[in-house]
């Protein structure tokens, strides 16, 4: 068997074997649709997600980006098996979810945006309990749960009550919890929001484990570096909608300069400043504090608006990010 | 850090998984539920059945006053016992800390879920009547050995007040906070407790509203309660009462899986 030369290296042999299994997509998704029935007090159903096409590949790092609203999180709970999709087709390792949701989700991961972990029980028990919903049983159920403690750096909290915990600890447990069942993709639902920069690091580390061992990985995120740091691929959503695709590089490349100009400019010369950025012949996207100009030079950029005699408060020359992709897309930056 | 493969030999049986998750949370409470379990039987004899005893029995009407109250007792508690773990406990799970979420994300689905808690609060109020029992006997309250079926009898009754309130807990979830609860409480929960005929019997109202009590799974209950007590007689409703009981307990198990599965699936 192929797997078994690796068996020593990497601990999870399950998830190994699993992701050796190259023979389709693991989600495939053609005009995938969810709209919620009407609230009361209203008439119209909600379109929450209106026809999105998806093709992840397995073992791949995949990123759905978008603002609140944006469709993201509908789109991950029909993956999910966790609501049913209104129309379109969808495939996620290979099985339909209106037909095999219990088996496909006995094969997922799933991180939720809130963590919903048993705060009155153990770290310990959480691990374990959780197991045995996918029917392992009790002693391979405490193994896994054992192992998974050192994976979530949780050792010596393994007989802490969970609400003892701080956010990055139960994040880090919620994480080790969805991998109980050596799933094949784990869903990772805005997994590092409300983190503190220390946290989330620690917990880009984790991801970035489990993408070594061949995980596949789908995540939600409105951080642009977060996707930049972690995607091979993404689609960027806005408005329940696929609006770009692509790998992040690429998508950068592609809508936007190498370098970007943040102008804020002097009281009275702003209008001006922007005229002159225009008339230069660069593309400007105004923002409430600042003016971002697309350069292919940026220095060069900022010398020609000096040459034409505006004053600016400050200048500060930047690569271009996702987040500028994003800008360019929607007309709005991503957390507004 | 050593291999563990789980992949294979996986058995799924969803609702003992549930159940198995409930009896792990109760094993927290559970020496304090177990001694709570003994000690209102013995408060409620000693001041109802031994108290308030000491009147009626001057009154006479045949039969200690204690064990005419003494299985309406029990299966009062059940009462109690089932829509209160069918309640605040249900709904932190499905709003408060959203552990149904956590748990329909596995194969266990909604449906699994509703059976385990039904499953669960009927296990509970077996417990719980087993220890009334217990109190019954040293009170003198019962004697007939058949009195023992008092115990499945308060697990059918609390299955039944279990299923219905687990269904009010799912209808209850997108609609505030938990305030609806009062109304479970106070105005079903205490209502049937005084008024049917654990206490009094039924026959003191007057005659035109005396028909109401055939609502009551309580009053069901302790009419069959009193036949198991040695107290009366079969007679032509005994089958009645007894599929009552069973029809609550069923349509409560298919209304909680139905509110559940519209809670749960989105």
């Amino acid at each position: 068997m192929a797997g078994t030369a690796d068996a020593s290296v990497l601990p999870m042999q399950g998830v190994q074997r699993a992701s050796r299994d190259l023979g389709s997509g693991s989600v495939s998704a053609v005009g995938l649709t969810k709209a919620y029935p009407s609230t009361r007090g209203s008439s119209d159903a909600v379109l929450a997600v209106r026809g999105i096409d998806l093709d992840i590949p397995r073992g791949c790092t995949y990123g759905i980006l978008g603002s609140n609203g944006a469709g993201k999180s509908s789109t991950m709970r029909m993956i999910a098996c966790a609501s049913p999709r209104t129309d379109g087709t969808l495939s996620v390792l290979g099985l339909d979810p209106r037909t095999d949701g219990a088996a496909i989700r006995a094969r997922l991961g799933v991180v939720p945006q809130q963590d919903n972990l048993d705060l009155e029980l153990t770290v310990f028990e959480n691990l374990v309990i959780y197991a045995r919903y996918f029917g392992i049983r009790k002693r391979a159920a405490r193994d896994k749960a054992d192992e998974l403690l050192d994976f979530a750096d949780l050792r010596s909290k393994a007989h802490a009550r969970v609400d003892t915990l701080s956010g990055g600890m139960q994040r880090r447990l919620t994480i080790a919890r969805a991998l109980v069942n050596d799933p094949e993709l784990v869903l990772l639902d805005e997994p590092t929001t409300g983190l503190d920069p220390q946290s989330r690091h620690a917990l880009w580390d984790k991801l970035g484990e489990l993408r070594g061992r061949g995980v596949g990985l789908l995540l939600t995120t409105h951080y642009m570096d977060e996707a930049e740091q972690l995607c091979d691929e993404l689609v960027i959503m806005h408005a329940g909608r696929v609006v770009a695709r692509g790998n992040p590089r690429d998508l950068i490349d592609e809508h936007v300069t190498p370098e970007v100009v943040e102008f804020r400019f002097s009281a009275g010369a702003r209008g001006r400043g922007e005229t002159v950025l225009q008339d230069l012949g660069h593309r400007v996207q105004v923002l409430h504090d600042r003016t971002l100009a697309y350069a292919s030079d940026g220095d060069a950029l900022v010398a020609s608006v000096r040459r034409a005699g505006v004053g600016a408060d400050s200048v500060f020359v930047r690569r271009a990010t996702l987040e500028d992709v994003y800008l360019q897309i929607t007309g709005r930056g991503i957390s507004e | 850090m050593t291999s563990v493969p789980v992949a294979d030999s996986r058995k799924i049986r969803p609702r003992w998984a549930v159940v198995r998750y409930l009896l792990v949370v109760w094993k927290r409470t559970f020496w304090s539920s177990l001694i709570e379990s003994f000690i209102a039987p013995v408060l409620y004899l000693l001041g109802l059945g031994y108290g308030i005893g000491q009147l009626s029995d001057r009154i006479g009407g045949g039969g200690s006053y204690m064990a005419y109250i003494g299985p309406a007792l029990l299966l009062a508690a059940a009462v109690q016992i089932a829509t209160t773990e069918a309640s605040y406990p249900v709904f932190a799970r499905f709003k408060w800390d959203r552990q149904f979420s956590a748990i329909t994300a596995t194969p266990v689905d909604s449906r699994a879920i509703a059976d385990a808690h039904v499953l669960f609060v009927a296990l509970r109020t077996a417990l719980a009547g087993a220890a009334y029992w217990v109190v019954l006997l040293a009170f003198g309250a019962v004697h007939a050995p058949s009195s023992v079926l008092l115990v499945p009898l308060a697990a059918l009754l609390g299955a039944g007040c279990g299923g219905w309130s687990l269904a009010f807990t799912a209808f209850l979830v997108d609609r505030g906070d938990g305030e609806g609860f009062n109304v479970l409480f106070r105005f079903i929960v205490l209502p049937l407790t005084l008024f049917s005929g654990s206490f009094f019997p039924v026959t003191t109202f007057p005659e035109a509203i005396r028909w109401v009590v055939w609502f009551s799974p309580l009053w069901h209950a302790n009419e069959i309660g009193r036949l198991i007590a040695g107290q009366a007689v079969p007679g032509p409703w005994t089958s009645l009462h007894m599929a009552f009981l069973c029809a609550l307990a069923l349509g409560g198990l298919l209304c909680a899986r139905r509110l559940f599965r519209r809670r749960l699936v989105l």
